[in-house]
């Protein structure tokens, strides 16, 4: 019988190759819409590597001030800020700060591999202050302050590329200008720019004289109100005066930086689902049109001993089988993708995404042919034998 | 082999009701030729169906091959229709996407007859009815004589025991008709065919065993 759902739809090639084409586009439109949403999905559910609840990212504008002044500076901020009980915790930190807009990246050496890598410059309360722990070693502290080392801490991309499964702690590479650094912890996940992004490699190391940075980040008690912040402020700004501070909530920044992708998503989720209406308002009216016009084919097919039920099955079936054909082609052109790897996404995000899009086309042209194929069936055969 | 008993057909529209049979008793015998004459729409073809099994009487007995119907279900109907009744229409009806040996075909196709087999039964048919050379042809590529031989290989291919025939050469020439007629004089001669054949054409009918006359739905003899 499928050999004959094939000859009938062999015979048929001209009619049915519209039919074809459009299950086919609406199959890589939804490949297209799957994988972009399995593949942010993906990233979204890895741990994001840090608390941003209740903290709270201060940008001083310090006008130019020469460096030894701005340190200076933060050393009175520091003092201050411990005097109130609003605060747990707090961090100074460059400003490629979670959810942030900024980024730097270098390239650490590793034997004769390079490794490109973001570059955070933080304190030794930074993990602290971001409810970060390490699976291996330990984050930076006083002692470092003296070692004959420059310590650094990596995360797991970058362990993962430089080491694999071995350990890292206590590994040592090099910097661009071929500068030992000694690696004394590794922390698994830091997605300091959200959920969606694919995690980069990168690695943390320890403020010094070098530079000043100029972010702040505090981890502050649930009842730190708008009352404190005025507080806050004022404080700041009887150290600070002609500096310049913006309090940022870090869970706001999170908001907007996941608009950037769920916008997007969204957009695109309701042209598919608007495209693939359509075509299955357009394979309804086919299949529609095309049993009316073969009403004279069931009443012989009924005449020759097909039942209600043959009928149905054969109509149905012609759909499977043409959804078959156009997802046999679109499978091709998919499979494109993780073969010639045309994006940076993982082969089973593509693989999972046909699965998924195919499941869908059938679903949906198995529902479309349904009510026309029930129809057909119902037919009387002496009312479809009719002579015109 | 094939009897109706107090057959009526009624069919409603909106605006009358048509009585397309009225009191129908028909007795057929196995091996037997009748053919049916009677003015346009005074309920040939409805009776035909009814006894092809796809119309519904409203009323009466219809017994094919000792069986009634009333339980049987829309599968067993299709099965029973499959193996034992043999169609052929005024107008073909063939199937014009399916090649001539596809369409002879289907009836053993609705019988699990592996393909092997169903080619085999199929060009045999199709020599019987002298086209044994056309049968990759397409039914648009053929005559209106070579159609009905095709839909007479298609009625014959599964032997069943009973053909009807609704004017098979209602839409011939009298050469190509005489064909037609001389290949079912044949089938029943030869293969003991149990048929009926609708006809408006005297000189056919009487080339067969016995003819019934309808009348406004009313057999008149
Ligand atoms: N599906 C239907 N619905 C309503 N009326 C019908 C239907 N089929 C047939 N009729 C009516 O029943 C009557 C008998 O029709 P039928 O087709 O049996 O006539 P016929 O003897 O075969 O005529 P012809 O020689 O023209 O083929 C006609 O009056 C016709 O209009
Ligand atoms: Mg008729």
């Amino acid at each position: 019988m499928i050999r004959h759902l094939f000859l009938i739809i062999w015979n048929q090639k001209r009619r049915n190759f519209g039919l074809i084409l459009e299950i086919f586009f609406s199959f890589l439109v939804l490949f297209a819409v799957l994988t972009f949403i399995i593949d942010k999905y993906n990233y979204y559910r890895q741990p994001l590597g840090f608390e941003y609840q209740n903290v709270w990212s201060i940008y001083q504008d310090t006008k130019g001030a020469p460096k030894e002044e701005v340190f200076a500076t933060q050393e009175q901020i520091r003092n201050a800020l411990k005097s109130f009980p609003e605060i747990i915790d707090f961090t100074f930190t460059n400003s490629n700060i979670p959810y942030g807009s900024s980024r730097s990246i270098t390239s650490l050496k590793k034997g004769d591999k390079e490794i490109d890598a973001d570059i955070f410059t933080v304190d030794e309360h930074f993990a602290s202050t971001l409810g970060m722990s390490l699976s291996e070693g330990r984050w930076f502290n006083e002692s470092d302050r003296a070692a004959g080392y420059k310590p650094v801490i990596i995360n797991g991309v970058f362990k993962e590329e430089a080491f694999g499964d071995e350990p890292a702690a206590g590994q040592m590479v090099e910097d661009y200008n071929d500068n030992p650094l000694k690696i004394i912890g590794v922390v698994d996940q830091y997605k300091y720019r959200g959920e969606f992004v694919k995690p980069f490699a990168g690695f943390f190391q320890r403020v010094d004289t070098t530079f000043a940075v100029r972010s702040l980040l505090l981890h502050v008690r649930s009842n730190a109100d708008a009352k404190f912040e005025e507080r806050l402020n004022k404080r700041l700004d009887q150290i600070a005066s002609n500096w310049s501070f913006e309090i940022n909530y870090l869970d706001e920044m999170r908001k907007s930086t996941l608009r950037e992708t769920k916008i997007p998503m969204l957009i695109f989720i309701i042209i598919s689902a608007f495209l693939v209406f359509n075509v299955a308002l357009g394979l309804f009216g086919v299949l529609w049109y095309n049993i009316n016009k073969r009403k004279q084919e069931i009443g012989i097919r009924r005449a020759m001993g097909a039942s209600k039920s043959g009928i149905g099955r054969q109509f149905v079936g012609e759909v499977l089988v043409i959804s078959t054909l156009s997802l046999a082609l679109g499978t091709f052109f998919a499979v494109q993708f993780p073969l010639l790897k045309v994006f940076s996404v993982q082969a089973g995000v593509y693989f999972l995404s046909i699965v998924v899009s195919a499941i869908l086309i059938y679903l949906i042209a198995f529902t479309c042919s349904l009510y026309p194929s029930v129809q057909a069936a119902k037919l009387q055969p002496a009312v479809a034998l009719h002579d015109e | 082999m094939i009897h109706l008993q107090n057959v009526e057909k009624v069919y409603q529209t909106k605006t009358i009701e048509t009585v397309a049979l009225n009191n129908i008793n028909l007795e057929v015998g196995k091996s037997e030729f009748v053919s049916v004459m009677g003015p346009s729409g005074c309920g040939k073809s409805t009776m035909l169906n009814i006894m092809g099994l796809l119309d519904l009487p409203s009323d009466g007995k219809v017994m094919i091959d000792g069986q009634t119907f009333e339980a049987y279900s829309d599968k067993a109907l299709a099965q029973f229709r499959n193996q034992t009744l043999g169609f052929i229409f005024q107008s073909y009806h063939l199937i014009n996407d399916l090649s001539v040996i596809d369409n002879v075909e289907l009836p053993l196709l609705y019988r699990n007859v592996n393909r092997k087999e169903r080619k085999r039964l199929a060009s045999e048919a199709l020599e019987k009815v002298g086209l044994g050379n056309r049968m990759k042809h397409f039914p648009t590529q053929l005559s209106g004589g070579q159609k009905q031989r095709v839909a007479i290989a298609r009625a014959i291919v599964g032997k069943p025991k009973i053909i009807l025939a609704d004017e098979p050469t209602g839409n011939l020439d009298s050469v190509m008709g005489n064909e037609v007629m001389d290949i079912l004089l044949k089938l029943n001669e030869i293969d003991d065919t149990t048929i009926v054949m609708v006809t408006h054409d005297e000189t056919m009918a009487r080339k067969t065993h016995r003819l019934v006359r309808l009348f406004d739905g009313t057999q008149v003899n």
